[in-house]
């Protein structure tokens, strides 16, 4: 069993050099192992202290999928910003996001199509989740392991259950019988290796993976 | 609401084509701009719109949702719609959309030129 014992000694180390949450859960997955199938869920929550403004706030994050691949335990956080909800900032985040993984020499046509389904997320998040109130930021977190890139962009949804959109179908947007839009997720989901999506009671988490290495390497070729 | 970083530049080569270079950002905000510089470009006698993308720095979901828009308007005309100056990242997110099956797409202005 993991245990409380393990969790106090783990906090008690904790230098505050990457979210907390993502360090518990790489102990997790470094405890469990890649074996192992998880049977519930596991949610965690941090509740931080501003000293400044007094302000408190709460982070809540249902398990990630983190734990798939061997060797992912060991995630480090190459990059973190807020981006206000604000027509057009998806550009922003696309452009942090190229810069902060170009130490890892992605091949140009990986990068372009990572930063396009960064920019579609975000735009998700802003418009859908945030409702562009620009006082609701959408954060994006860039976290690498040996093997998997992984974007982690959340909004503050409020919890309620992304749509599934219909799968866009040029002939009946021609037609006029679906909307000429409606092509945000379509795209995200062909354009990196794999999508998680997570909700909970305060957000909308979209994960954004691209395999760096192994047989799922560059699988959405099309 | 930020302006649109897009600039669309209209020349009507002959009395059946047009083509229409875009310069900046394909996304909602090209919308106007798109949709006049069509106007300019469509005359009684216009059969084929020929898009430039050779100056495009950025399209997203909503901008091809924009395509697809002008898409409606020119097939309602009977108008083909064609395209060149496409990067091979746009040329994928073509593909992956079905617009090139919609919208020829030509490796330069002379070839879409000689195809209308």
């Amino acid at each position: 069993m993991f245990g409380f014992p393990r969790l106090m000694a783990l906090l008690g180390e904790y230098k505050g050099n990457m979210p907390v949450i993502d360090l518990l859960l790489g102990q997790l997955a470094e405890f469990t192992g890649s074996e192992w199938e998880q049977e519930d869920d596991v949610t965690l929550v941090t509740l931080r202290r501003s000293e400044s403004s007094g302000e408190s706030e709460i982070i809540t994050m249902s398990t990630p999928h983190i734990d798939e691949k061997p060797g992912d335990s060991d995630w480090r956080v190459l990059t973190e910003m807020s981006i206000a909800s604000e027509p057009g900032n998806e550009r922003q985040a696309m452009e942090q996001v190229g810069q902060a993984v170009r130490a890892l020499n992605l091949p140009e046509r990986r990068l372009e199509k990572l930063k396009t389904a960064v920019a579609e997320a975000t735009m998700n998040a802003m418009e859908h989740g945030n409702k562009y109130q620009p006082d609701k930021p959408v954060t994006i977190q860039v976290l690498v392991s040996q093997a998997t890139l992984m974007v982690r962009i959340r909004d503050q949804g409020n919890g309620k259950p992304i749509a599934e959109p219909h799968t866009p179908d040029l002939e009946a947007k021609l037609a006029e019988l679906q909307s000429p839009r409606g092509w945000g997720l379509f795209l995200i989901k062909n354009l990196v290796d794999d999508v998680h999506v997570i909700s909970d009671e305060h957000h909308h988490t979209l994960e954004l993976i691209l395999y760096l290495e192994g047989d799922n390497y560059g699988s959405k070729k099309s | 609401m930020p302006q649109a970083n897009v600039m669309m530049n209209v020349r009507r080569v002959n009395p059946t084509t047009s083509i229409i270079d875009i310069h900046g950002d394909v996304s909602a905000f090209a919308e106007n701009v798109l949709m006049e510089a069509y106007a300019e470009a469509n005359t009684p006698t216009t059969r084929t719109i020929i898009l430039n993308f050779a100056g495009l720095e950025y399209m997203n979901s909503s901008g091809i949702g924009l395509l697809v828009t002008l898409l409606i308007r020119i097939n309602r005309q009977k108008q083909r719609m064609y395209a060149f100056g496409l990067s091979e990242h746009y040329r994928h997110i073509f593909e992956l959309t079905r617009l090139s099956d919609a919208i020829k797409i030509y490796e330069n202005e002379s070839a879409a030129l000689s195809a209308a």
